[in-house]
């Protein structure tokens, strides 16, 4: 089934188009995976799909309305997105960071409820995250911080969670579990979507993949079927290694292509 | 009558001065009613201001000063008058450069009045006719008290702009005794122009309560004071006087008809 | 989350203690000794006690009350929104721009066109200046630039207050300008209370009505636009609900510094560092020490009074040079 369907999605500051028309799909149970080069509009691609900001032109259907017709409130609820970077700026505790992805279900004059705290506590086991839930969250290494923003999401409840970069300065240990729950996290009704640099993981979680280049989708499809030497040299311009083995595929790069630049 | 000693050896003998430069309007008001007119060289310009002048009519063509040194110096006066609360950095000047500058002291009795009044009599040589205006206002005063004496003496605090009444050491309190009212803000301990409290206001419950409402209808927060609805039930009679301004700023002898005004009132 | 309830109440329980003992230590402060129970049980037309209470002391005591409440209340908003604990009414410039839209009402005889006229002109006055320090600040997270900000509209809004005062009709408009400066409650009537009173309420509902928003943007804009939230709408809200509360405060009782600054900075931690439960307690301890403050006032003035924001800024002026000494590495 269908969760997010956009088509010849375009996004323009000015005379500069960032992204030229992109059709993007999300089903029900899928982990996505969006890789590209810098620059290649990843970021942004997400930022529309999650109504940070409005398309220059395109739609995008969710569950099969359009989605600037759904209320902010149910969206708050059916869809998580954890920026690229985000930090929390007060020193919260973790669990208070944490609860902060119950405001969707409570009113200005409301306070936690017990159910509010029940899912709250669920997403600190989900995460792993019950054994520092008394720490300052400005205190915490990146990995611990990235799973905290994680479990926020993950206490929200939503369908669909993207998620922008969520690796990319952490260690191999929470890179590996990152992804575990987003893995877990797309099953049944639910979805993920996940921006990479990391080929690897890239091709090892991901059910779909989406290659970007230059604004313009260069392909997509499973990594077995986009994963291969030729795609990443014309996008990424490296010669890379791909090998399968029994655990998945490994995508090493080798070096760069001297005449190309991404 | 004053008779003027000259000792041997001393040279107190001086001259009636004879070009005479004010730079203050009590000093121009003295100098209109004491002196005579043909010692008199320049006049301050704020005793042509109607608001503030009492002798504004007398006038006539004096030439003015804006008070400054440079407009003294061309007269070359013999003799200067001021306000004592004037520049002081005015009269340094004037007496480094020679010139005899005599300064107008601010009296807060009525008595302190007559001895200013004597002094410049002394000062300009027209002790005769000083001392006769002093004369005068004795007379007149007496006068007044005994035509309002059928009236109850009444007890009163005056509020004015920004909650400041008039207390003790000061001439409009000495007025207001002369005019027959117990002053309860110079009662309660207040020197000068203070600022009283709402509060201490109400609690000394005078018989009567003048605002001062010269400047009223003005939108500031010192009419906003004096409007406080507080003030509509401390006392029965609440009224707004507004004596004259050129009657009452400078000693001399309308002071006797401010004295008149508020008896007259009570 | 149950041990933060608790402490959450036990936190406002005892912020509402302490506020009702400094409103009736208020009610029994003044230059003259009067019994309150003869005050309370006399006829208000008769007695000078109740007289002295009720036309008075009770004016007073709530308009403290309530300005002190007020700024507060917008300092902790300020700082929730721009995320920035240096941020509060006085020293962005908000009061003084505040005080200059009232100064420009007030004495130019606006104020008798209509009851909400002077209120409204504080509330213009301080949106003005809230538009020109987002315009100067932007997206910039930098303490420093927000406070350079500040110190220009600061001292453009004083300026232009000496200016308007300056050719203002009445002859006592340049020496008020001390109580538009530094601030004071004294002398101020129910009249006053009533016109402040509509503006400050709307600003209030306004501000507690975004607490989870300013909860959600910790976390960042986008973060917060995910929760829900369409950030431009509730910057608007919040922004409104600072100018109509500030702007109405300031109309009545001049510019008290430093309230929004130490008041959320000393009970933030007693929070949990949260923007939301920050604002009610702020509001209550705005209210505390303002009341407290004009105690003092009350106390240590002899013959003149002293203005309330003299007090407040010997208080607040040492502790936002110890703010800035403790944040140094944050400040660049």
């Amino acid at each position: 089934m269908s969760l997010i369907n956009a088509t010849g999605l375009k996004y323009q500051i000015g005379n500069i188009t960032i992204l030229k028309g992109i059709d993007f799909e999300i089903k029900s149970g899928e982990l996505v995976g969006l890789i590209g080069p810098n620059g290649a509009g990843k970021s942004t691609l997400l930022r529309l799909l999650t109504q940070v900001e409005p398309a220059s032109s395109g739609e995008i259907r969710f569950d099969g309305k359009p989605i600037d017709t759904i209320p902010a409130e149910e969206r708050a609820k059916r869809i998580g997105y954890l920026v690229q970077g985000a930090r929390a700026h007060w020193p919260f505790s973790v669990e208070k960071v944490i609860g902060l992805g119950r405001i969707p279900y409570q009113k200005w004059w409301q306070q936690a409820s017990s159910e509010d705290d029940a899912k709250v506590q669920q997403a600190m086991e989900l995460t792993q995250t019950l054994a520092y839930r008394n720490r300052i969250v400005t205190t915490l290494s990146g990995g611990e911080h990235t799973l905290v923003m994680l479990a926020r999401i993950i206490a929200s409840e939503p369908q669909l969670i993207f998620a922008d970069e969520p690796v990319a300065a952490l260690d191999p240990y929470h890179q590996l579990h990152v992804m575990e729950i987003l893995r877990n996290h797309a099953r049944e009704q639910r979805a993920a979507v996940v921006v990479l640099h990391d080929l690897s993981l890239a091709a090892r979680f991901c059910d779909r993949l989406y290659l970007l280049n230059h604004g313009e989708l260069h392909c997509c499809g499973t990594p077995e079927e986009i994963m291969n030497a030729k795609n990443i040299a014309e996008v990424y311009g490296v010669k890379t290694r791909i090998t399968y083995d029994a655990k998945g595929v490994s995508v090493t790069p080798i070096s760069r292509l001297g005449d190309h630049h991404p | 009558m004053l008779i003027s000693l000259s000792l041997p050896g001393d040279d107190n003998t001086k001259q009636r001065p004879q070009r005479i430069v004010s730079t203050g309007l009590c000093a121009d008001q003295l100098l209109l009613m004491i002196a005579d007119r043909s010692q008199i060289e320049s006049l301050s310009s704020f005793v042509t201001d109607p608001n503030m002048s009492y002798m504004i009519d007398a006038v006539g063509d004096l030439p003015l000063n804006n008070s400054s040194v440079e407009e003294v110096i061309p007269y070359q006066p013999d003799l200067v008058v001021a306000s004592s609360f004037a520049a002081r950095d005015t009269t340094r000047f004037l007496r480094r450069l020679g010139y005899e500058v005599k300064l107008l002291n601010l009296p807060t009795t009525l008595e302190e009045t007559y001895v200013l009044l004597r002094e410049f009599g002394e000062w300009t040589g027209n002790e005769a006719r000083a001392e006769a205006m002093i004369g005068q206002m004795k007379l007149e005063i007496v006068e007044i008290q005994s035509r309002y004496a059928h009236r109850p003496e009444k007890s009163v605090i005056v509020y004015s702009p920004n909650g400041y009444t008039i207390g003790s050491n000061t001439l409009e309190n000495d007025i207001l005794n002369k005019a027959g009212y117990r002053n309860l803000a110079a009662e309660m301990g207040i020197d000068g122009f203070q600022q009283i409290s709402l509060e201490s206001l109400i609690a000394a419950k005078p018989d009567l309560l003048y605002i001062d409402n010269n400047v009223i209808n003005s939108d500031s927060l010192a009419s906003a004071y004096i409007a406080h609805p507080a003030l509509e039930h401390v006392v029965a009679q609440k009224h707004q006087i507004s004596i004259p301004t050129p009657l009452r700023i400078c000693a001399g002898p309308m002071l006797t008809e401010a004295i008149a005004y508020m008896a007259q009132k009570r | 989350m149950k041990l933060e309830a608790i402490s959450s109440r036990a936190l406002l329980g005892s912020l509402l203690l302490v506020l009702f003992i400094a409103f009736f230590t208020a009610l029994m402060v003044g230059p003259v000794d009067i019994s309150l129970f003869k005050a309370i049980s006399s006829e208000p037309d008769t007695s000078m006690e109740s007289l002295i209470l009720f036309e008075i002391r009770l004016p007073r005591a709530l308009l403290a009350l309530l300005v002190g409440a007020t700024l507060g209340l917008a300092g902790a908003a300020l700082q929730g929104l721009l995320r920035n604990p240096l941020a509060e009414p006085g020293i962005i410039g908000v009061s003084n721009f505040a005080a200059l839209g009232a100064v420009v009402v007030f004495y130019y005889g606006l104020s008798q066109a209509a009851w909400f006229a002077l209120p409204l002109g504080g509330l213009v006055g301080a949106l003005l200046s809230v538009v020109i320090i987002f315009a100067l600040v932007g997206k910039s997270r930098s303490i420093v630039t927000l406070i350079l900000a500040g110190v220009a509209i600061n001292a453009i809004g004083g300026a232009l207050i000496a200016l308007v005062l300056n050719f203002a009709p009445s002859p006592y408009a340049m020496q008020e300008i001390l109580f538009w400066l530094l601030g004071s409650v004294a002398n101020r009537s129910t009249n006053e209370l009533l016109i402040a009173l509509p503006f400050m309420a709307v600003g209030w509902l306004m501000i507690l009505s975004s607490g989870r928003f300013l909860n959600a943007l910790t976390l960042g804009e986008e973060t917060a636009h995910s929760m829900g939230f369409e950030v431009n709408r509730y910057r608007w809200i919040l922004v409104l609900g600072v100018a109509a509360s500030v702007g109405a405060a300031v109309s009545v009782a001049g510019n008290i510094g430093f309230i929004g600054l130490v008041v959320p900075h000393l009970i933030r931690p007693f929070v949990g560092y949260e923007p939301r439960r920050l604002l009610i307690s702020s509001a209550l301890g705005g209210a505390i020490l303002l009341l407290v403050a004009d105690i003092a006032v009350q106390l240590f003035s002899s013959g003149g009074e002293i203005k309330l924001g003299v007090i407040t800024s010997l208080v607040g002026g040492p502790f936002f040079l110890f703010l800035i000494l403790k944040s140094r590495n944050m400040m660049l």
